[in-house]
């Protein structure tokens, strides 16, 4: 026999964000401890509103599955007296199982006789064992935060019901100081409830008949439909936004769409100040018309039965208008003078503590942006190096600085602002394009002039934290200074620029007030710290760790020059040649530890092998330079595996250590000769080969 | 003006929600007589919720946010305006539906509306308070702050309580269907407006171009200082106030722009260091006087065998 479980935590609302991750915590620790516990069930679904965690599992078994297992006891001459009866031993042994001493027999376990046992477990009926296992599950959802509220629990937000039933009987189990009974709660104004169950098989259709819709995905596609609907009856489609859509899925057990409808004068506004108003605070929808443009409507997603919306529909259009009377306050005040004229009040804006306020950040912007400009040849260096005048100035006007929900519009509010101040269009794109990345997968600038600017912003961040001594350490990064260097690596890859990272270092740090002693320290320090993070980058993008390593080791500066060497590295990892040359590079570099070399005399060289190694390091030498000058790095690395026969032949027939101090100095030029070439590629003797130890 | 006479006047969603809660068995009281920044400042609130006894009370609180003045031209946003608080503690299991049943009580009728708890977590750097909660919307609009207290004065709370705080303005403009604050009518004849636009234009002039900052500096030094030296004494109600006094000082100077966002965390670590102190001497002080407000069995368990614990002069 077997029955559907069906476990339900009832809860005040909990957070939207928390909602899906907790009952996938949930349905993957049941499933856990239902194996655990080896109770046998069929399928496993999951329910969830911000009212309730819910799981039916269907066809749990009604009893644990037995165990058997054998059991090896004392050696048999110590378990039994010659006559055959059991001493203290065998007793003992046979009450710590659970047996009688009849039942213990004895085998030869190939040491010797031993007394033997098998024994079986017979499992415990669901009913007993389940309130423990759900109690379990149910400890380990963990939450972003979690509250206490009198009963010395903890969750995200009180827990105020419990249901736990098999078929149609109640689990006598508590949790969270709660009973659980069988009977559900429903939406909380339309039909609180409580509403019995007769269980699992009952359990959605309760929910529904009081305006719960308990299933997420049925939530999701109803919401989505309704609004595209909404939308189009208003002439527009629907603006998606996914992560608003999971937002309001949680945020309603009984969705209603319905449209509501703004002042079009508000339509002057930039459109993302209209969308942040619409969306950020009030969870609302954008629509627009065919052509891309904003429509004067919202959708919203109201937690009620359709029917009643009218009234809800005034509320909402009033709240939106007077969030967008503060926008349009905000857009008039700001722009009555242009943006350069706000430049001047960053002076009163600490940057941060003790690295002095963003008047001088913008300084310093805007000496970088022209070294970097220059040293890339842009042709837009000096909307660059204007646009870095202008990057922070957002940060002083009424919309970004006293806005709330606006101020995430930084950046984009520069943007509009130099706009309507007149700036060329490049100036203002590079304004909001100096904050990306702003987030892991975010866009990256789509200007020279915005590359040059993000790449400006991010070093300047760095290079001022490292040398005030604010660095990242653990899960300690107030600034954030990782992901600024993960931007600033993806900014530099993806634009292919040449800039080595060395020099990008010095030109920021010049902007500080370093210390003499301490500036290549700090320069080290942030190239060592940048590096850990394009080796990170690289690994994400799918390489493996150890090419990674083996070029970052040799070109840590040159992060394009890099990843192309790692390309190349990685679509020859299987040749023929490759394991060799690795182990033939590897006897190179630890031959030649700690021993100087001088540049190779050919006519010295006097073994076959010697010369006929020397002869391909000149070859691949040359052969290396034209492939890496026309970027054919696949032909720089198959150069290079060329070696690995003239190498195994040089130390196959060559004792480089001889007595003779000539010779050996010889040799080990050449050696040192061969190690050079491999390191303008990778230092191959990193490469971690098949069944090698990883070694991080 | 048909509209508005389907909405209560102001005066009497007061009058609802005192009796209401005073229905419910709470202790009605007056709002505290010195500047506070929220209805949580007042004592009842931010002392009687630390400790172990119980407490239920209810009150207007007038709170002045100087930063928040708007010249009177914003229909919403001023420097003071007016909370209805209510704490309970400890929190109970039906406090959510005893909230949305005041709301019934001013004629909020929950099915013609889209009432939802969405997550809002409190806190309060000057008073070292925090908690989890919800702000209230009632179709689209905040009405409400919800917060279950986790800690105050820096101490962890053992005994949750539930902090409701109505925005009173919000919740009249929504009964009486207008826009601003100003157009509320507070008692017939008589709006919000006639009594408070030219406070508000006056205390914005005030609080934006006129507070001397020299002179509130001093202040806050001095009110500090008076502050820690009531305090160290084991005076507490008056050193309260003047906590109170430094913090509304602050308030002032941050709205007068005379505070740099270098200096601002500097400020508020030293009133939340007096709150601190506060809360300590009123815990020590209420077990002193044996907890008047918990059962015998309670105060017997905590005071152990009903003993008065007087404890040292340290703190």
């Amino acid at each position: 026999m077997a029955r559907d479980l069906l476990f339900e935590i009832g809860v005040e609302e909990i957070p939207a964000s928390y909602i899906q991750p907790a009952i996938d915590q949930l349905a993957a620790a049941v499933e856990r401890e239902l194996r655990a516990g080896r109770l046998g069930f069929g399928e496993l679904r999951t329910f969830a509103t911000p009212r309730r965690l819910a799981i039916i599992v269907s066809q749990v078994a009604d009893e644990q599955e037995d165990v058997e297992r054998d059991v090896v006891g004392p050696p048999a001459r110590v378990a039994f007296a010659e006559d055959g009866t059991p001493t203290k031993a065998a007793t003992g042994f046979a009450e710590s199982q659970g047996v009688n001493v009849a039942d213990l027999d004895v085998r030869d376990t190939g040491k010797g006789d031993y007394v033997h046992v098998h024994v079986v477990d017979h499992g415990s009926p669901s009913f007993e064992v389940l309130p423990e296992l759900l109690r379990a599950a149910a400890d380990s959802v963990s939450f972003p935060k979690t509250m206490r509220w009198g009963t010395g629990n903890r969750f995200a937000r009180p827990v105020r019901w419990l249901v736990a039933m098999l078929d149609g009987v109640t689990l006598d189990m508590e949790y969270a100081g709660i009973h659980a009974q069988p009977e559900t709660w429903g939406h909380r104004h339309w039909s609180p409830g409580p509403h019995p169950l007769a269980g699992a098989g009952d359990y959605l259709d309760v929910l529904e008949k009081n305006y719960v819709i308990a299933d997420v995905e049925m939530r999701r596609s109803l919401i989505i439909g309704a609004a595209e609907k909404a939308a189009e009856e208003c002439g527009g489609l629907l603006v998606r936004n996914d992560a608003l859509l999971d937002e309001v899925t949680f945020l309603v057990e009984y969705p209603s769409v319905f449209a509501g409808r703004f002042d079009e004068g508000f339509l002057d506004l930039p459109r993302e100040v209209i969308v942040v108003a619409m969306k950020s605070h009030q969870r609302y929808f954008a629509v627009e018309a065919e052509d891309g443009s904003l429509r004067p409507f919202f959708l919203c997603v109201a937690n009620v039965p359709r029917g009643q919306l009218d009234g809800i529909r005034a509320g909402n259009e009033r709240v939106l208008v007077s969030r967008l009377d503060d926008a349009a306050f905000y857009w008039k005040e700001d722009t009555r003078g242009s943006l350069e004229s706000k430049v001047e009040a960053l002076r009163n804006v600490t940057w941060l503590e003790g690295l002095g306020s963003l008047y001088e950040k913008t300084d310093r912007l805007e000496r970088l942006a022209r070294a970097i400009g220059e040293r890339l040849d842009s042709k837009e260096t000096d909307l660059a190096v204007r646009a870095a005048r202008l990057a922070k100035a957002d940060l002083v006007t009424e919309m970004v600085r006293d806005g709330k929900e606006f101020t995430e519009l930084q950046g984009i509010m520069g943007r509009e602002y130099a706009l309507a101040s007149d700036e060329p269009v490049g100036v203002a794109t590079a304004i909001y394009e100096h904050y990306l990345p702003r987030f892991a997968g975010d866009l990256l600038p789509s200007t020279e002039a915005g590359t040059i600017l993000s790449i400006a912003d991010r070093l300047d961040s760095i290079v001022g934290c490292f040398s005030a001594g604010f660095i990242p350490s653990g899960s300690q990064d107030p600034y954030a200074l990782r992901r600024q260097a993960i931007g600033l690596v993806r900014v530099i890859l993806e634009g292919g620029l040449d800039l080595p990272l060395g020099d990008l270092v010095r030109a920021a740090e010049e902007g500080f007030d370093v210390a003499a002693g301490d500036t290549e320290p700090v320069c080290d320090a942030v190239i060592a710290f940048i590096r850990q993070r394009a080796r990170a980058v690289f690994i994400e993008e799918g390489f493996a760790y150890d090419l990674v390593d083996a070029v970052l080791e040799t070109r840590a500066e040159d992060l394009v020059g890099a990843r192309k060497r790692i390309v190349a590295l990685s679509h020859f990892r299987e040749a023929d040649d490759f394991k060799g040359l690795v182990i033939g590079s590897r006897r190179v570099v630890n031959i030649l530890k700690g021993r100087p070399t001088d540049k190779v005399d050919p006519s010295e060289l006097v073994e076959a092998a010697s010369q006929a190694l020397e002869g391909a390091r000149a070859r691949v030498e040359a052969g290396v330079a034209s492939a890496v000058s026309t970027d054919d790095l696949n032909g720089a690395v198959r150069e290079l595996l060329s070696l690995r026969r003239p190498i195994d032949d040089f130390f196959d027939s060559v004792m480089v250590m001889t007595e003779d101090d000539k010779l050996r100095g010889v040799r080990l030029a050449l050696l040192g000769g061969v190690r050079d070439l491999f390191t303008g590629i990778a230092d191959f003797s990193k490469v971690v080969l098949e069944g090698e130890q990883i070694k991080e | 003006m048909t509209e508005k006479a389907e909405g209560l006047l102001f005066q009497d969603i007061m009058l609802r929600l005192q009796d209401y809660w005073a229905e419910y068995g709470c202790v009605i009281l007056q709002p505290y007589n010195s500047e506070v920044g929220a209805g949580t400042f007042n004592p009842a609130t931010f002392l009687r919720c630390l400790g172990p006894e119980p407490w239920k009370v209810a009150y207007v609180e007038p709170s002045r946010r100087p930063k928040d003045g708007r010249y009177g031209e914003n229909p919403i946003r001023m420097q003071q305006f007016l909370q209805y608080q209510v704490l309970l503690k400890p929190a109970p299991d039906d406090v959510l539906d005893l909230y949305f049943r005041s709301l019934e009580a001013i004629g909020i009728e929950r099915k013609k509306h889209d009432l939802r708890l969405v997550e809002d977590d409190w806190e309060s750097p000057t008073l070292g308070a925090a908690g989890l909660g919800w702000e209230v919307w009632i179709d689209g609009m905040e009405i409400t702050q919800f917060t279950y207290f986790q800690q105050a004065g820096g101490m962890e709370l053992d005994v949750v309580s539930a902090e409701i705080t109505y925005g009173l303005g919000r919740i009249a403009t929504f009964l009486q269907g207008v826009d601003s604050f100003f157009e509320l009518e507070w008692a017939p004849g008589v709006s919000f407006g006639e009594l408070n636009r030219r406070h508000e234009i006056e205390f914005s002039k005030f609080n934006f171009e006129e507070a001397d900052v020299p002179f509130h500096r001093e202040l806050f030094e001095r009110f500090e200082s008076e502050a820690h030296r009531l305090l160290d004494k084991g005076i507490l109600t008056p050193g309260y106030d003047y906590v109170l006094k430094c913090s509304h000082a602050f308030n002032v100077l941050d709205a007068r722009g005379a505070i740099s966002v270098s200096e601002r965390t500097g400020y508020i670590a030293r009133v939340r260091k007096l709150a601190r102190k506060t809360a300590i001497l009123y815990v020590k002080q209420r077990k002193e006087l044996g907890y008047p407000l918990l059962s015998g069995d309670e105060r017997a368990r905590l005071l152990g065998d009903g003993e008065r614990v007087v404890e040292g002069g340290d703190s």
